[in-house]
This record gives structure tokens, C-alpha cells and sequence, in this order.
């Protein structure tokens, strides 16, 4: 069992004071685990029942005494039902183990992450797996110790010195549609851009979507755009962008910015403001 | 994978540095095909299924029962989560659970943006009704047609697309 010692409170380039990862999201994580492994079961179950049908015919063809037919039968299912359940079950110790993280993790941008800042070991993935019979099946000692535990981790996590932690950044990485979001923020900062208002984000997505993303290129749209675009940067900087980095980048900022107004907390005081055409100071949500 | 960033901020001269982004595009998107998107629906079918699982735990509950009314309230409120999630995620996350993971996203076929809450909901609801009427054809379309739309995509202005890594 490892040591709790959290002496600094950034290692491998997470802060373990910041980013605890809300529980919901644990839980939803875990859903998604759950139904990638119920789908293979699944599937695994339909291989083995065809292959143990198989089994059974080619016994019935050969035809040999009695008794060796039961016992070859009650082998052929008992492998049948061990391959499956080992399909299953080291689901998560083996992505956990590879990447700290299982696929439904990724998906909402999680990671399993060892408080003295090494690589996950098989030890700690396994026990982690093993409790993880006791939290998740029986629920409420894995909730009860989310809850009660400052960092939200369950039993598992105590017993093996690890944390889940929510990473903004993984998390927000499908959010990002014409450039990535390194370079968006790369951008912003250079450009520090004035945010465009609705209607102008309508008209330039209308434009943007398919010429950039459907491939429908339409040059001469392009060269309309691009004055405009220039108009919403930072003067100096404003002319010295590449024709089609400029307009990838607004493109990308369109998209954020309708974004960010979609899921703003006061979608009611915004639907107002988008109609003056005035946002502003948003950058909190960013 | 390497982003050719052609713009260094520590860079001395400055007056002549263009900004660009001259990058071998990583990925494109394009259209889904049939394959993936029947994969999506297994697994979102299977994600979803353990999602609203614990709801049937709610027949325990002695005014309802396993039978009549209370079966009636039950199962209507199993679509009425159904549903909800359905429209939640694809309007707020772009697809549901099994499309995500698969690199699957559900767009605005006019300006790329994820679909409003009233087009998810006629999409999954009026335009997947349409697409099962005459014998699936809605889902066959997307076989057949070139930008890979089926019947509800159609009907509620939207497409599916996948991210594709280019060599």
C-alpha cells in the first residue's frame, strides 16, 4: 500500500490541489465502461454459444461413449464461459494501465492519476479493479466515500494512492472544430480578436462550414471574407496573418463563441444581448 | 504529426514574421458511413440501456406495480428519459455516448454547429419514425447517397461526420 504524501501539490504537470473531478462525472464515465463491457459480453456470449453449438455438433457426428461426451461437454462450456469472463474483466486494468485512463474516462476527459506522481503499476490497477466490486456493485460505500473524501476519491482509490482528476483540456479537445485547440489558444493571445455578433457568425459559418470542412472551397467567398476578418484582430498583427490561417482562425471563433453563448449560464439575458449585437467580457467561461 | 508553426513570438525580427498555420491537415471530416453509424447505435444503444437501468428499479414501489397503470407511468417515463437524454446530448455534445467515442459528430448541414434542441428532438422522433416506415429505406439512403444522409438527417438539416486521420 503506498504512502499518501502529497508534499507538493504539482507533479508531472498536475495540480492535485485543482482539478478533483466532480463526481457526476465519475459516474457517467462509468456508464460508458459499463456498456462498452456489457456489449462485448455480449457479443462475446453470441461467439461462444456458436462456437460451443459447433463443439457440440461435431461431438454428435463423431460419436464417442457416453461418458466422454458429458465430461468434453461440460469442458467445452466451462472454457466457453472463462473466455468470456476474461474478456470483461480486465477491461479496465488493462486501459487503465496503458493509458490511466479506460475509454469512458477519455470521453469526458478523465484521468487515474498515482499521488506520488509515477506511472499507474499493475499492483495498484488491480486492487483498484478489485474494490472497485464494493463501490460501484454495492454503491453506496464508493458514494459515501466520494462524498465524505475531499479529493472524491472511493475506496479504491484510497486503498492504492490514486486520484481521478478532471483535465479542462482533454475534456474541451472535441469542442474544437476547424483548428485545434493549442493553436486557437496560441492564437487568441497573439490576435487578442474582437468578438464577432451573431448575425456575423451566422453569415461567416454559413460561408466557413463548407468551404473549409465539406471541402466545397469557395474562393471567391474567401477573398470577399477575408477584409473583414483582418478588421476583427489586433491592427499590427492584423495584416501579417495568412489569407487561410485568418480565416480558419475566425472560423474557430465563430464556433467557440457560439458555443460559449449556447451554454452560458444567463441564456436568458443573452438572448437579448445577441440581438443589440454587443457581448461582452465573456472570457470568465473560457 | 508535427504542426509547422511558422510564428515564434521569441523570434528577433519580427517586422517580416508572417503568422500562419502551414500544417498537413491531421484529420479532415467527412461523411459517416453505414458501418459506423449502425456501430454507433449498438453502442449508444447498450450506453443508454445502463444509463436509464436504474430506473426500473422504480417498479419496487408498492402504487405502481408491474401491471396496469403503473406500468403505463413507468414505461412513459422511460421514454420521457429517453428522450430527454437523447436531445440533451446530441444538441449539447454533438451525439450520443457510442458516436462520440466512435469520432462520430451530428452537425448543422448550413454552418457546422450542433443542432438545436427542436431539431434533435424532430430528428430522433418524427425523422427516425419516417426513416423505419417503408421498409428502413430512410437508413438505406445513407448507403446510396453520396453525402451519406439518411431520411431524418434530411428532414432536420443535419449530418453525421467522422474524423478522419489522413496519412
Amino acid at each position: 500500500m503506498r504512502e499518501e504524501g502529497i508534499s507538493s501539490s504539482i507533479y508531472s504537470g498536475f495540480n492535485l490541489e485543482q482539478p478533483k473531478c466532480p463526481i457526476h462525472l465519475r459516474v457517467f464515465a462509468y456508464t460508458v465502461d459499463l456498456g462498452m463491457i456489457m456489449l462485448r459480453l455480449y457479443a462475446g456470449l453470441l461467439v461462444a454459444l456458436i462456437i460451443y453449438a459447433l463443439f457440440v455438433a461435431v461431438l454428435a457426428v463423431l460419436n464417442p461413449p457416453a461418458l466422454i461426451l458429458k465430461i468434453l461437454g461440460v469442458v467445452g462450456l466451462v472454457a466457453c464461459v472463462l473466455a468470456v469472463l476474461s474478456i470483461s474483466s480486465h477491461y479496465f486494468i488493462t486501459h487503465e494501465l496503458k493509458n490511466g485512463a479506460t475509454p469512458g474516462k477519455k470521453l469526458v476527459g478523465l484521468r487515474v492519476v498515482s499521488l506520488d506522481g509515477a506511472k499507474l503499476t499493475f499492483k495498484q490497477c488491480l486492487y483498484r479493479d478489485l474494490l472497485r466490486l464494493v463501490d460501484a456493485t454495492l454503491i453506496v460505500p464508493g458514494l459515501l466515500s466520494m462524498l465524505l473524501n475531499k479529493q472524491n476519491r472511493r475506496l479504491g482509490d484510497l486503498a492504492t494512492g490514486t486520484m481521478v482528476i478532471y483535465l479542462e483540456k482533454d475534456a474541451k479537445e472535441s469542442q474544437y472544430f476547424y483548428i485545434k485547440q493549442q493553436e486557437y489558444h496560441l492564437l487568441t493571445e497573439k490576435l487578442e480578436p474582437k468578438k464577432p455578433d451573431l448575425e456575423m457568425i451566422n453569415n461567416f459559418l454559413r460561408f466557413a462550414f463548407p468551404h473549409f470542412i465539406k471541402g466545397v472551397e469557395n474562393k471567391v467567398e474567401a477573398g470577399k471574407w477575408i477584409e473583414t476578418v483582418r478588421t476583427y484582430f489586433k491592427t499590427e498583427l492584423g495584416t501579417k496573418i495568412d489569407r487561410e490561417t485568418a480565416l480558419l482562425y475566425f472560423a474557430e471563433l465563430c464556433h467557440q463563441t457560439k458555443f460559449e453563448m449556447k451554454h452560458s449560464e444567463t441564456a436568458g439575458n443573452l438572448n437579448s444581448m445577441e440581438l443589440k449585437g454587443e457581448k461582452n467580457g465573456d472570457a470568465a467561461t473560457l | 504529426m508535427e504542426m509547422q508553426q511558422h510564428f515564434e513570438p521569441e523570434s528577433s525580427n519580427k517586422d517580416s514574421e508572417i503568422i500562419s498555420l502551414r500544417r498537413n491537415k491531421e484529420y479532415v471530416y467527412e461523411p459517416a458511413g453505414f458501418l459506423v453509424r449502425s456501430g454507433a447505435s449498438f453502442l449508444d444503444g447498450a450506453i443508454i440501456g445502463v444509463m436509464t437501468f436504474p430506473l426500473d428499479f422504480l417498479s419496487v414501489i408498492p402504487g405502481l406495480g408491474s401491471s396496469g397503470v403503473g406500468l403505463f407511468i413507468l414505461t412513459g417515463l422511460k421514454w420521457v428519459v429517453y428522450f430527454f437524454l437523447t436531445v440533451w446530448f446530441i444538441s449539447k455534445k454533438g451525439g450520443l455516448p457510442g458516436k462520440l467515442m466512435l469520432g462520430l459528430k451530428i452537425v448543422n448541414v448550413e454552418n457546422g454547429l450542433m443542432l438545436s434542441p427542436g431539431k434533435a428532438f424532430y430528428r430522433e422522433t418524427i425523422g427516425k419514425f419516417l426513416s423505419m416506415l417503408l421498409l428502413f429505406s430512410g437508413y438505406l439512403m445513407v448507403i446510396f447517397r453520396r453525402d451519406k444522409r439518411g431520411l431524418h438527417d434530411i428532414m432536420s438539416k443535419s449530418q453525421v461526420l467522422r474524423k478522419v486521420k489522413v496519412d
